[in-house]
């Protein structure tokens, strides 16, 4: 699979990704994988659906990846994002940094999946065992919303 | 003139359909396209206060022109991972 395309509808493969972000001036790699869970808040989910607006999201994913780079020294950031129907253990998100030492890379890693989570246009809507749905509450991207 | 307006996430079940054209003056803004949007129900006008707006692949400000044919998306707050 390509793993340039930040938002993906097809299964997401962190050997694709790890294959292609290789560096041999890194010694460390940190990677995180996201995956279906099938609860939330003490309800049992059967699956969920992911949606996008794909392109301004692969945009802000590039986007955080260079500022992430920059502010952590990292030499490499890359995070891609799933899209449509996932059951429970599939990976949604998995997002890689690559950095001479350890301690950049994990710091990278993480602070890569939390703007992804909270600043990029991507909807999660749970389907619960009860046979309703709803979206995930979110964070705003309206300046100054505290929601 | 026409734009289209797109809507993501809980503000599809809100507006009652995935994309809608509104005939809006030829200079109007978003604020403009918002305005009409909130006459809809007052649910959605709830969930617009929360919303970002893009044109294209640009979050832009609710005083941002529009052209005909712009493609204006409805962001609702995001959660993504």
């Amino acid at each position: 699979m390509t793993t340039d395309a930040r938002i993906q509808d097809a299964a997401l493969s962190l050997d694709a990704l790890i294959a292609d972000t290789e560096r041999p001036d890194c010694g460390a790699l940190a990677v995180f994988v996201g995956v279906v869970r099938d609860h939330n808040d003490g309800r049992g989910v059967t699956h969920l659906i992911y949606t996008a607006h794909e392109p301004l999201a692969d945009k802000m994913i590039r986007e955080i990846e260079d500022k992430t780079r920059s502010a952590f020294g990292v030499e490499v950031c890359r995070v891609m994002h799933r899209v449509g129907h996932l059951d429970i253990g599939e990976a949604a998100i998995i997002a890689v940094a690559r950095a001479p030492h350890r301690a950049e890379a994990f710091d990278a890693v993480r602070a890569l999946v939390e703007d992804v989570k909270h600043r990029v246009p991507i909807w999660k809507e749970e389907f619960f065992t009860d046979g309703t749905s709803a979206f995930v509450p979110g964070c705003s991207l309206v300046d100054g919303d505290p929601t | 003139m026409d734009v289209l307006v797109q809507a993501f996430g809980p503000a599809r079940d809100h507006l009652g359909a995935e994309k809608v054209v509104l005939t809006v003056p030829n200079d109007a803004c978003v604020a403009d396209v918002v305005g009409l949007l909130e006459l809809r129900s007052n649910e959605l006008a709830e969930l617009l206060t929360h919303c970002a707006i893009a044109v294209g692949d640009e979050i832009v400000p609710r005083s941002h022109g529009l052209r005909a044919d712009d493609e204006v998306a409805l962001l609702p707050p995001v959660a993504g991972g």
